[in-house]
């Protein structure tokens, strides 16, 4: 909650600072707004408020996931250095500062208490994502993907709260408890639950795949990521992730669980069929930041498992797979931002594979980087994305769901190969990259992060004693 | 809102789920077969108004005033969507002089 | 007499909200969704949610309709690149699928509604009935109490829409 009305502060705060000639100032005053929003963040510990007559709740396990969301956008913020001094992006403080206002709708989305601040969440960090997506305005492909996003994204809302109302009309309450107790009482046999109630439901679900990106729901997500400018693509596919699991664990694990029989089939399928489709498109993706797309619907189908398997270890998995996959997110797309810049075809930045070859000769860092972050998002030993996929399939398997973890096992094998395309291009193929300039803070992420990855990877229990 | 209002009294909450049902369908039918951006986005606004519809009818029949409260923001966000929208069309416009979705293929729709 | 009416708005409503989805002219629709505004208006009053129903001319027709006109102004100019088709005319695309899926779904929530048994949600209301009739002062009390935080909050929103809105449709410099 502190740190809800000190991000909404430092937003407008960030947009005064725009009015000032010097535009240098504006990224490390972001990072220092976020940090200081961490730290609000983290004094909340072991503490369990209720806000503002049952709208929102703190308690340890929004904590964490505040806390996953914010370093999340800290790592996009530092790699974010194209706004400054690049006559295209004339308007840094116009984006920092939505940054900032999306990611108080990301934290309302991890701890809402109430459906309500549940949809306003999802509004402000939806609202702000169209405009981000289109903050390239003389690109087509921006524009594009804005409307598109845009359309979608509506619609999708549209559903959600068609949804809401059902279940609103069934159980005649908005809070997430209130609604979890009709539910489960209801189980228990006093009357019998009406159909509307399981319609309402699985409309909410849908609403929240479409912002997930979980196949059927997923065919917006390639254009709007591939269309977006790359900082952008990264923050959404860590940051909105992150939020909108986090949403949909808390409803179907509080307000729908005494209902968990109805809805585990339809996860239990989505899941399956997200995972196939997600990874067997990506094998024939040639743009680099069009497989990173198709790799963000396949991580939402993992993701999904643990959901649909609805453990007591749920919430840990979730968040410890977040905060992998987003720092490993984070770092490819920070290499591939700096690689494809350098290299252009045809005017344009290069975003295929072949803009990787011959990487490693010239830039050491970079390729280690690039190949850090692919193993892990590939779940290969000694990285975090592997422990990230082995508590998700422990607690598939502790609820027996075989189907769900055989898929999930191939296409494991099936992402290792797409994984390795760049890493295969940028170290063992010929290519003339010259040395790339790094400016300071972006180096210094890059190795945080990397360090992070790996460390992760020999030590998970750093993190995962705490979630 | 202790009370139901008066006038709910004679006519059945079934006429307000299947007219808001009947809108929404409309809604999402349009949004699936019109090309025109503003011609879809108005579906949207139909959905949205179903939804509303609906929450003030069940708001009124549960006596509860807070799905009335609900529709209100979900008034407030749909104008700032309409706004971000809007703005949307207008500068994909400025590119490319049409907003016929069958036209915006640079990503394959 | 009151279902009557009720009814009369309804098919005004359905009927204007068929015309946003079968007219080709961009305007006519918006002049459509002008009727639908006023008919779900209309109907909010006669579920007892008076004050929504004067929110919904302001904020409706008067602002979301009025933009919405102003973009239909604004992006219907003569002289398309691409072979883009006069932007007043629009087509339908894929009717076939669109109608399927939202008559399976309009199939699916009649039989909902169908089983939901509201018949009795009312029985059980009905001694509570008063003539105490208007909306209007507890809906600002709860604004102002229980729900102060998403009031606050939806600034934050508004925000995000006025420097986003003004940012994407500015010019080029």
């Amino acid at each position: 909650m502190n740190s809800i009305i000190a991000l909404s502060l430092f937003g407008i705060a960030n947009l005064f600072l725009g009015f000032l000639n010097n535009r240098k100032i504006l990224m490390p005053a972001t990072l220092a707004f976020i940090l200081f929003a961490l730290g609000l963040n983290l004094a909340d510990w072991n503490t369990e408020v209720l806000w503002f007559n049952n709208m929102l709740r703190t308690n340890n396990l929004s904590v964490n996931f505040t806390t996953v969301i914010l370093v999340a956008t800290l790592l996009v913020v530092a790699i974010s250095r194209g706004f400054g001094d690049d006559e295209e992006h004339s308007h840094p403080a116009e984006y920092y500062a939505i940054m900032l206002f999306s990611v108080v709708g990301a934290i309302m989305m991890v701890t809402f208490e109430n459906l309500l601040m549940l949809f306003i969440g999802l509004e402000i960090l939806s609202v702000s994502m169209y405009v981000l997506t289109g903050s390239d305005k003389r690109n087509l492909r921006s524009n594009e993907a804005a409307l598109k996003y845009f359309l979608m994204g509506a619609f999708a809302t549209g559903i959600l709260l068609f949804g809401v109302a059902l279940v609103y009309g069934a159980t005649g309450s908005f809070s997430i408890y209130g609604i979890g107790n009709f539910v489960t009482e209801n189980r228990m046999g006093q009357s019998e639950i009406t159909p509307m109630l399981y319609v309402g439901i699985l409309l909410i679900i849908i609403g929240l795949l479409f912002k997930v990106s979980a196949a059927p729901f997923h065919f917006w997500t390639p254009d709007v990521y591939e269309g977006a400018p790359t900082i952008f693509t990264a923050f959404m596919s860590t940051v909105v992730k992150t939020a909108g699991f986090a949403a949909l664990y808390r409803l179907l694990s509080v307000s729908f669980v005494g209902e968990y029989g109805k809805w585990v089939y339809l996860l239990y399928f989505l899941c399956a069929a997200t995972l196939i489709i997600a990874n067997i498109t990506a094998v024939y993706q040639q743009s680099f930041k069009r497989m990173m797309a198709f790799s963000s619907i396949s991580h939402a189908g993992y993701l999904l498992m643990t959901v649909t398997s609805n453990q007591a270890t749920t919430q840990s998995s979730i968040l410890f797979y977040s905060l992998a996959y987003s720092i490993a997110t984070v770092t490819a797309f920070a290499v591939m931002i700096l690689v494809s810049e350098n290299k252009t075809s045809n005017g344009k930045p290069d975003e295929s594979f072949d803009a990787f070859k011959g990487l490693a000769k010239n830039n050491p860092l970079l390729a280690f980087a690039l190949a850090v972050s692919m193993l892990s998002l590939a779940g290969i030993p000694l990285t975090a994305g592997f422990w990230g996929k082995f508590f998700i399939f422990s607690d598939a398997f502790k609820r027996g769901l075989i189907l769900d973890l055989i898929v999930a096992v191939l296409m494991s094998a099936v992402g290792v190969y797409y994984y390795f395309k760049p890493i295969i291009a940028s170290y063992m193929k010929e290519g003339n990259i010259q040395e790339i300039t790094i400016k300071p803070i972006y180096k210094l992420t890059l190795i945080i992060t990397t360090i992070l990855t790996i460390l992760l990877g020999l030590m998970p229990d750093l993190v995962k004693s705490i979630f | 809102m202790q009370q139901i209002p008066d006038v709910i009294r004679q006519i059945p909450l079934n006429y307000y789920v299947f007219f808001s049902a009947a809108l929404f369908c409309i809604g999402v039918t349009g949004v699936l077969t019109r090309r025109n951006a503003i011609i879809i986005f108005m579906s949207v606004e139909l959905m949205l108004n179903a939804v509303n519809l609906l929450l003030a009818a069940f708001s009124s029949y549960k006596a509860d005033p807070a799905g009335q409260i609900f529709v209100f923001f979900i008034m407030a966000v749909a104008a700032a969507e309409v706004a971000v929208g809007l703005a949307i069309i207008v500068m994909i416009y400025r590119n490319i002089q049409t907003i016929d979705t069958g036209i915006l293929n640079k990503l394959k729709w | 007499m009151l279902n009557i009416i009720l009814i009369a708005f309804c098919i005004l409503t359905v009927g204007s909200a068929l015309w946003v989805l079968w007219t080709k002219n961009v305007l006519h629709a918006a002049f459509a969704l002008l009727l639908t505004f006023l008919g779900v208006a209309a109907l909010y009053v006669m579920a007892g949610a008076d004050f929504l129903g004067i929110t919904q001319i302001l904020v409706y027709v008067g602002g979301i309709l009025v933009l919405l006109i102003f973009g239909i102004m604004l992006t219907n100019q003569a002289g398309n690149k691409e072979g883009g088709k006069n932007m007043i005319l629009t087509e339908n695309l894929n009717r076939f699928w669109g109608i399927l899926i939202a008559g399976g779904f309009f199939g699916l929530l009649f039989y909902t509604f169908t089983q939901a048994g509201f018949q009795e949600v009312e029985q059980q209301h009905f001694g509570e009935i008063s003539n105490h009739s208007s909306t209007i002062q507890i809906t600002g009390i709860q604004l102002m109490t229980d729900y102060v935080l998403p009031f606050e909050i939806v600034g934050v929103l508004l925000m995000i829409a006025l420097v986003g809105a003004s940012f994407l449709a500015s010019k080029n410099e």
